[in-house]
């Protein structure tokens, strides 16, 4: 006969809760003993109280007490984990950044097509805003992840070789957190340059909220050919492109190592097929400010 | 052929160490690169001197005992080539040598160029243990395996634990030692009942022992002896992922 059986099931609300104090307490002693009580412990912490109240621990032993047993604590300890929230979120910015490309080229369709297509954004609050915060929150892990990574990285090596040289390692994997950071900084501005129109940072001394086209919709064409007029905002633009282009030929193949989908097989495409996107990716986004600083593209909209 | 040494000298894990220059006389080139270290210690011991402690056992290449970083690059940078199957006649007359242990917070330097790689150890003992059938012997076609399979386990087997993968990756990661040596159980029948558990523990006890993580650099599969290849990280990485969705 099975002998261990767990204790009784309770009956009320208030039976599960008081039954759950102790486990809670354990949870919490645990994560102490551990010294690694931080903002996760708490969300971990969060979701163990939940779910021991839920079942009220009547299983007989308190599994969620252990840490590391359960995929939030994988995903957010173990150094395969937070790859794997760089991969995911990785690959939500790649989308993005595709789409993105793909939204601005229409640019070379005219002033109509692209402000039909700015206003189609902006009139659909419903579409943008969970866009933007679930964009915010992809870059948030991004950058979380990365940031952990490279200290537990830094950590792992506190002596540095007198005589070292990289072997084998690409250029482009050496410089993830710095072209990434590089590019953070770009974003910001960009947000502040087209998103929110900023004056002061589009050194043209024009006001981008006045733009309005012949249907009084917002004239991004007009916006674009202003902005990019200026050869500092357009060398600035040119300069992160480079650098998104170098991360991504080295991102998108990380990708599909750290989510564990590449073998020998695939290997060749997968590294070669990064290095081919990140060029077209590249070659999109540059086109613009190429087209309008260089070959005056649009000009007749800086009048 | 004459050589200068420049050796990183260190008493011990407490203490400072130090680059020391040392000439290398009369090397012949046949020799490998341990047995030109005998020689120089030979000399440093007749003329009264501490000998440079440095880690070497079966001098064949299959031991993974052999360490050194050597100008810069462990194991000298020579494709599937151990420190001990390293030849002299890979280096020019007259040219300046740089050794170095591997540089890694998980392998601490117990003297000299010498370092305590236990680490390596306790990831293994994580692992646990093989579940296998006691009593008589097994009949040798029960467990059916393709050619491919076992090739591939093979191939992940190779590894010697060195630890030049460590040494040479710029975090200081073990990934391709663990994932190595996940894929190799994990690959294999025998090992298969067990493989949920054994990648979770044994790359928990990876992070704990200290060691970075993989950015994909590929600076691993360079320089490692037996030559693994980098997609078994991607195979760790999948084993991993796995057992954590399936709450292993």
């Amino acid at each position: 006969m099975h002998t261990e059986a767990g204790p009784k099931r309770p009956t009320t609300p208030v039976q599960k809760g008081l039954q759950a104090i102790p486990l809670i307490i354990n949870v919490i002693s645990a994560n102490f003993q551990l010294n690694q009580f931080s903002s996760l412990t708490l969300l971990e912490f969060a979701l163990d109280s939940s779910v021991l109240l839920l079942v009220g621990g009547n299983r007989g032993r308190c599994v969620w007490a252990t840490p590391m047993n359960n995929i939030i604590a994988y995903l957010f300890k173990s150094s395969l984990g937070k790859k794997y929230i760089m991969a995911v979120t990785g690959c939500c910015l790649f989308l993005f950044v595709i789409g993105h490309m793909v939204g601005n080229l229409q640019v070379f369709l005219g002033p109509e097509a692209i402000n039909r297509y700015g206003h189609f954004l902006q009139s659909n609050p419903e579409l943008i805003w969970p866009a933007r915060i679930g964009l915010l929150v992809f870059v948030g892990l991004h950058f979380w992840s990365a940031m952990q990574i490279t200290l537990e990285n830094r950590a792992a090596r506190p002596v540095a070789y007198a005589n070292s040289k990289p072997v084998a390692a690409s250029y482009a994997s050496r410089t993830m957190v710095m072209g990434g950071l590089i590019v953070v900084s770009f974003i910001i501005y960009h947000l502040l340059h087209f998103t929110f129109q900023c004056k002061a940072i589009n050194l043209t001394g024009q006001d981008f909220v006045g733009f309005t086209d012949p249907n009084n919709h917002h004239d991004i064409f007009k916006m674009i050919v202003v902005g990019f007029n200026q050869p500092l905002v357009a060398g600035f633009y040119l300069l992160s492109m480079g650098l998104l282009c170098l991360h991504l030929s080295h991102g998108l193949s990380s990708m599909f190592q750290s989510l564990g989908w590449k073998n020998d097989a695939y290997r060749p495409i997968i590294d070669c097929g990064a290095k081919v996107v990140a060029t077209v990716i590249f070659i999109g986004y540059s086109s613009i400010p190429v087209a309008i600083l260089v070959f005056k593209f649009g000009k007749e909209a800086l009048k | 052929m004459n050589l200068t040494l420049k050796v990183w000298r260190q008493k011990n894990g407490q203490t400072e160490g130090h680059f020391e220059t040392y000439p290398a006389r009369d090397i012949i080139e046949d020799m490998s690169f341990l047995e030109m270290l005998d020689v120089v210690n030979e000399g440093l011991i007749s003329s009264g001197k501490d000998p440079i402690a440095f880690d070497s056992d079966c001098r064949e290449g299959i031991c993974g005992m052999c360490s050194l970083v050597i100008n810069g690059i462990p194991h000298g940078g020579h494709a599937g080539t151990a420190t001990c199957q390293l030849h002299m006649r890979r280096f020019k007359d007259g040219e300046t040598i740089t050794i170095e242990p591997w540089r890694a917070k998980a392998f601490p330097i117990i003297k000299d160029v010498a370092t305590n790689r236990s680490a390596f150890d306790r990831i293994i003992q994580a692992g646990g243990f093989v579940s296998v059938n006691t009593g008589g012997t097994p009949d040798g076609n029960a467990l059916p395996i393709s050619k491919e399979v076992s090739d591939r386990a093979m191939d992940a087997a190779a590894c010697i634990g060195c630890g030049a993968c460590v040494a040479a990756c710029k975090n200081a990661s073990a990934m391709l030692f663990v994932a190595a040596k996940v894929s190799h159980l994990n690959l294999l029948p025998q090992g298969e009942p067990e493989k949920h558990r054994r990648a979770l523990a044994m790359v928990t006890q990876m992070d704990k022992e200290g060691f970075g993580s993989c950015t994909v650099t590929g600076s691993c599969e360079a320089v490692c002896p037996k030559e693994i290849k980098l997609t078994f990280i991607a195979k760790l990485n999948r084993d991993f992922g796995v057992a954590a969705l399936l709450g292993k």
